[in-house]
């Protein structure tokens, strides 16, 4: 596809635009070099970081929102669904990745009509990743740290210049409607371009050297996460059920519809729900199919890396890393993929 | 504007009845703006206003969809506040989700359905779609069974169900009771001595999670294929529309795959039967 190229200032004119029709997030960077998504107003675009590597916040919030009010009833008809005009600029390939495994949730044969008003009123603009952390592994899952297709605009900062990569219909018209901001790129450019691609891709595999780990993953996760061998490494034995995997986890779609009283009427929400909690499965008479810690450590692997891929073609798990920095009991899901591996070639 | 349909947004029902089954059982009588229909086996979604809901398949008959019945066990928060409910007040509803029994598959064969306690529930939405084309099959075979004979659902009709051409009835108490002339044992002591065509023959099993386990080991012991097993499975369920994530069996989501499971499709998954 086409790709444009621009400057700072003329970037920060068409941010300027895009602010002035409707919410921009987008990155920032505070003082520790950590980099989060901030709702951004018409004098704060200076602030705006394009590359770095993926925020710290999960991607998947801005369409699948930890609490959603999805009824309000009695009522004879269900509530109109509406969402506000929304640019997200900053997702990394990992998190736009995340987000075609969230479409698939949620927009396949049933369509959740509250993600789908949302996925529909946004922009997507997102940026090559240039400088990974040290908890990312995309490369190990079968990804690039940049995006290929999928995105609205892609960024990529090249010498001082700005890329603009247009990736559908709705892209281009964002940038025809400011045109005078944009010209073409010119071939030095691409190439410099493809020359950092490349440095981060190696970037990311040497980070994860020590791993050895490698796609696919799902007849180990199978052969092996039940084996007694896998349980005696006790990877999951630090786990303390708090829930932060799943929740910083950009792929992770667990809810639970939760009843309120409101004055003289009811309101239903869709709140984020957690696997590694004992009620998340409890039925009546407090039986679950359950019930060991274990069982439901296990689920978490299952369902990305067995489930998932039968039912939507995909691994659920972008390899963001936030997992693993969220994790009190310091388990690194790299490890325990690295440890079902090591068993297929060494069976204990 | 094409109105978008909302999969969590509960529609409004009035009970019209409420029927004392048994000490623990009533079954609620319900009558939606508009009738929805269903398939034997598909589920909905109950909601008590203001506290929650809980999934339920209807107990009626799919050719009465105006006047849909759900049978329930008191066991928790939802149901006890159900079971102090009274004719006239409002319900929510939601569905109906999942797939149902494959009721054509089982055409020109023997259906072996086995129930226990409340499950006799979802089975009897499926009996009045088979009675309702008898002659489709080569036989219905009921098999009940609940601890006491008190505990046993719908007892008002086992006669006339026994009685219908093509169909049979057994029915067991777990242990002994006063009064009762009846079987004595559990319902997979009814399994022992089938006079069956096995080679022909699917079996539809709903009950506690325990009965289900055994029943199934039996069916297998006396020469059935899992192929020829469907199980209505238990899980806790939260949106019915295949997104929430707690239904989960193995790669299956009953929600929307069940919730009756052909058990060759989940022999396999770690925990089945809990
Ligand atoms: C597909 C399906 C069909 C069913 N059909 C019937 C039926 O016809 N008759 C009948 O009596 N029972 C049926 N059940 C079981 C019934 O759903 C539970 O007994 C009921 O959910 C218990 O809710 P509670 O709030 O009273 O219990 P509690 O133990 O207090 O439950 C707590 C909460 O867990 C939630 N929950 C979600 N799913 C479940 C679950 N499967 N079991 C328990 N809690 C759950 C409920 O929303 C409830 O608010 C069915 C279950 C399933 C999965
Ligand atoms: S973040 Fe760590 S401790 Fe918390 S639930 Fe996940 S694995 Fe367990
Ligand atoms: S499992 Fe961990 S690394 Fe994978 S997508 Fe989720 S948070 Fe990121
Ligand atoms: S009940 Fe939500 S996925 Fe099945």
């Amino acid at each position: 596809m086409k790709v444009l190229k621009t400057n700072r200032e003329k970037f920060e004119l068409f941010l300027e635009k895009i602010v002035g029709d409707g919410v921009l997030y987008a990155n920032v960077e505070d003082e520790e070099g950590q980099i989060h998504f901030e709702k951004l107003l018409l004098d704060q675009l200076s602030r705006v970081t394009l590359g770095k590597a993926r925020a710290l916040e999960t991607s998947k919030a801005f369409f699948f929102t930890p609490r959603t009010k999805v009824a309000e009833y009695p009522s004879s008809s269900a509530q109109e669904i509406t969402a506000t005009k929304m640019t997200v600029l900053g997702l990394k390939a990992c998190g736009l990745r995340a987000l075609q495994i969230l479409d698939r949730v949620f927009m396949d044969d049933i369509t959740d009509p509250f993600y789908q008003a949302r996925r529909k009123n946004s922009t997507i603009i997102t940026c090559d990743c240039t400088e990974p952390w040290e908890t990312c592994f995309c490369t190990e899952m079968g990804h690039l740290p940049y995006p290929e297709s999928g995105f609205d605009l892609n960024i990529s900062v090249s010498n001082g210049q700005i890329l603009v990569e247009v990736g559908t219909k709705k892209g281009d018209a964002l940038v025809a409607e400011h045109s005078g901001l944009f010209a073409d790129a010119d071939k030095t450019l691409l190439q410099q371009r493809e020359a950092k691609r490349k440095a981060t891709v190696q970037r990311v595999k040497k980070i994860n050297e020590r791993f050895g780990i490698s796609v696919p993953y799902q007849k180990q996760v199978k052969e092996y996460l039940d084996s007694p061998a896998w349980k005696k490494q006790g990877l999951a034995y630090s786990c303390v059920e708090c829930g932060a995997c799943t929740h910083v986890c950009p792929t992770c779609r667990c809810f639970l519809l939760f009843d309120q009283k409101k004055g003289d009427h009811a309101e239903r929400a869709m709140v984020w729900d957690v696997c590694f909690y004992p009620g998340y499965w409890r039925m009546a008479g407090k039986l679950t199919p359950k019930p060991r810690l274990l069982d439901r450590f296990q689920n978490r692997f299952s369902c990305k890396f067995d489930y998932f891929v039968d039912n939507y073609e995909a691994i659920a798990c972008t390899g963001c890393g936030r997992c693993i920095e969220a994790c009190m009991g310091k388990i690194d899901i790299r490890q325990c993929l690295s440890e079902i591996q090591k068993l297929e070639k060494s069976p204990a | 504007m094409a109105k978008v349909q909302n999969p969590y947004f509960p529609q409004e029902a009035e009970i019209l009845e409420v029927i004392e089954e048994t000490p623990t059982i009533k079954t609620f009588v319900l009558r939606s703006q508009e009738p929805i229909p269903f398939k034997a086996g598909q589920f909905m979604e109950l909601t008590v206003p203001q506290l929650g809901e809980a999934p339920f398949t209807p107990s009626s008959s799919p050719h009465k969809p105006e006047r849909m019945e759900i049978t329930i066990l008191r066991t928790g928060t939802v149901t006890d506040a159900l079971h102090q409910m009274k004719a006239g007040q409002l319900v929510g509803l939601r569905g109906p989700f999942g797939k149902g029994y494959p009721v054509q598959k089982f055409y020109g064969k023997e259906v072996l359905v086995v129930g226990g306690g409340v499950g006799l529930a979802p089975l009897r939405s499926l009996l009045y779609t088979l009675f309702h084309n008898i002659d489709k099959f080569k036989r219905v075979s009921i098999k009940y069974g609940a601890r006491q004979p008190e505990e046993l659902c719908f007892q008002r009709e086992f006669e006339k169900w026994g009685k219908l051409e093509g169909a049979d009835m057994d029915v067991t108490i777990d242990v002994p009771a006063p009064g009762w002339t009846g079987k004595v044992g559990l319902v997979t002591t009814l399994l022992d001595d089938l006079d069956l065509d096995l080679k022909s023959c699917y079996v539809v099993s709903c009950g506690p999670d325990v009965m289900l386990k055994f029943v199934t080991l039996k069916l297998l012991d006396v020469g059935f294929r899992p192929e020829q097993i469907y199980l209505s499975m238990n899980r806790n369920m939260s949106c019915g529309v295949g997104k929430c994530g707690h239904c989960v069996v193995g790669r299956y989501f009953l929600c929307k795959d069940g919730p009756d499971m052909n058990y060759a499709d989940v022999m396999d998954v770690p925990g089945l039967f809990g």
